[in-house]
């Protein structure tokens, strides 16, 4: 199969205090199409850096990222972004409206009606029902996410792309997130980048995982996740993917 | 019944007329004690009396109309200023440093104190009242919205961007509804200000050139030594001021600041 997103050799340096930061160094991946692909590392070691060109919100300096055989060159309704900060919802919309708002500027060949339709659709696959009207101060943190992810999802991206979107979440609330992510994914063969420092959630969630080291950083592996699923935490062959991963990123 | 006391402190309304009822019967204690003189110091009756003729005539009614068509002029004017002044300054540093220059050195001058200088420069009519009420508004409005501009989070620009809006739309759908608790702020401010300087300046200028409005009635009260007319006019420019800051302004961050949990 051939792949959606190819990563070529990029490097990103920023300029702090007049002085050069190295931050990625000659980092290479391609992303298959369908692909539940993790990114882990320690913090500061790049991965909202990576993501972030990934979306097209940076300029990189150095190598190029293909998605689709074309060159990345800003941010597109394609990839799409869900962030950990709990205000990426509009407060001034309710929750129906922050997840319809997208669509009424991208999908106007739709009819309004069923724009609204999908728009509930996506928000009862997050287990939302009943909260349309909820403006976002009025949410738990769990429900702000899962209505970013709705939102996200009802504009069909080629691929998603998730910057420790559970980072903040209590870990009861973060492991049901976990799973209703899983079923989504499935149900709607999305592709998914999910960048966390939380391995168990890596081991958990992806196909792939990519480690990353201290910045100035290019990749330090790429491990392959093929566990069953659903994946039992208790399981030793999960015990010993975490394992594997956490000596990889101690190294 | 400690419920219902409480309930009887939480209402605002109540707990407010509950102390204008207060002070008016202190007012009418010392009004008909006759320590003041009766022509300075009326009783309530004779204010309300006054007042009541001076609203069936239909002369207050207008000159109250006269006062507020003119703040609604000079508040609009300021509005579309503002407006373009800080929506520029977003865009363009240089600019915004020529603007918080203009806030700095017009900011600090009371409307009043530019009074001589209008006069030479405008005039004495309409015109230079307007003028004064945009000086009041335009400051605190603008310095609000640059406040407003720079608090909104950089994410709900990235997100806009990430959803396929263009620089207009980032300005349509995000920053207005994100900067307008500070847009409101600043309102409210530019509206206590001007209804202020409204009065003031309509004592100085008169009724040039029409019927005058509520701070040329008062004055002329006075003139005629009619003291209760002059309390009448007093009471419906305390009564408008309530009127806009506590329902108008409170009613409209119900509906939308409060409601969104944005208040600031
Ligand atoms: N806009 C920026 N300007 C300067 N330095 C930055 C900027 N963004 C990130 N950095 C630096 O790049 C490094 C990687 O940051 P980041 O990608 O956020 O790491 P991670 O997401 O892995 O925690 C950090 O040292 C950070 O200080
Ligand atoms: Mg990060």
């Amino acid at each position: 199969m051939t792949s959606l997103l190819k990563i070529n050799n990029i490097s990103k340096s920023f300029i702090k205090d007049s002085k050069k930061v190295d931050v990625l160094n000659k980092v290479s991946f391609h992303v298959k199409k369908g692909e539940f692909l993790s990114i882990v590392g320690p913090s500061g070691c790049g991965k909202s850096t990576l993501l972030g060109l990934i979306g097209g919100f940076e300029e990189y300096d150095e190598g190029n990222i293909f998605f689709k055989e074309e060159e990345i060159l800003g941010p597109s309704p394609n990839r799409i972004m869900v962030f950990q900060e709990f205000n990426q919802l509009f407060p001034w919309q309710t929750v129906l409206k922050n997840v319809l708002f997208p669509l009424n500027i991208n999908k106007t060949e739709i009819q309004l009606d069923n724009r609204i339709e999908l728009a509930k659709h996506y928000l009862q696959m997050v287990k939302l029902e009943g909260y349309e009207n909820y403006y976002p101060h009025e949410l738990s943190g769990g429900m702000k996410q899962r209505t970013a992810i709705a939102r996200a999802l009802a504009m069909k991206p080629e691929i998603l792309l998730m910057d420790e979107p559970f980072g903040s979440l209590d870990i009861e609330t973060r492991t049901q997130l976990q799973s209703i992510l899983i079923e989504l994914w499935k149900e709607i063969k999305a592709t998914i980048i999910f960048v966390t420092h939380d391995i168990e959630e890596a081991v958990v969630l992806s196909d792939r995982i990519i480690v990353m080291g201290k910045s100035p950083t290019s990749i330090r592996d790429t491990i392959v996740n093929n566990l069953d699923r659903p994946r039992d935490r208790l399981s030793t062959g999960f015990i010993e993917k975490v394992k594997e991963i956490y000596d990889k990123v101690k190294e | 019944m400690l419920i219902m006391k409480n309930k009887f402190i939480n209402n605002k309304y109540i707990l407010r007329l509950f102390w204008i009822v207060i002070l008016g019967i202190i007012w009418q204690v010392v009004a008909l004690s006759q320590v003041f003189n009766p022509t300075s110091f009326p009783r309530i009756e004779t204010i309300l009396s006054s007042l009541i003729h001076d609203v069936t005539n239909g002369d207050i009614i207008l000159q109250t109309l006269y006062s507020l068509s003119l703040i609604f002029r000079g508040v609009a004017a300021a509005l579309i200023i503002a407006i373009v002044l800080s929506g520029l300054s977003a865009i363009s540093q240089t600019f915004e440093g020529f603007v918080e220059t203009l806030i700095a050195i017009a900011h600090p001058l009371p409307g009043i104190a530019l009074l001589p200088l209008i006069i030479l420069w405008i005039g004495i009519g309409e015109g230079a009242i307007i003028f004064i009420i945009i000086h009041s508004v335009l400051w605190p409005l603008i310095i609000n919205l640059l406040t407003g501009f720079k608090s909104i989070p950089k994410i709900y620009k990235k997100i806009g961007k990430n959803y396929g809006l263009n620089t207009i739309g980032i300005i349509r759908y995000i920053l207005i509804p994100a900067a307008l608790p500070y847009f409101i702020t600043g309102l409210k401010i530019g509206w206590a200000r001007a209804w202020r300087a409204v009065i003031s300046a309509e004592m100085v200028f008169g009724a040039a050139g029409g019927i005058g409005g509520l701070g040329w009635l008062i004055f002329k009260k006075r003139v005629f030594m009619d003291t209760p007319g002059l309390f009448g006019g007093l009471i419906v420019i305390v009564f408008i001021g309530i009127l806009v800051e506590d329902i108008f302004f409170d009613r409209l961050e119900k509906i939308t600041i409060r409601k969104w949990g944005m208040s600031i």
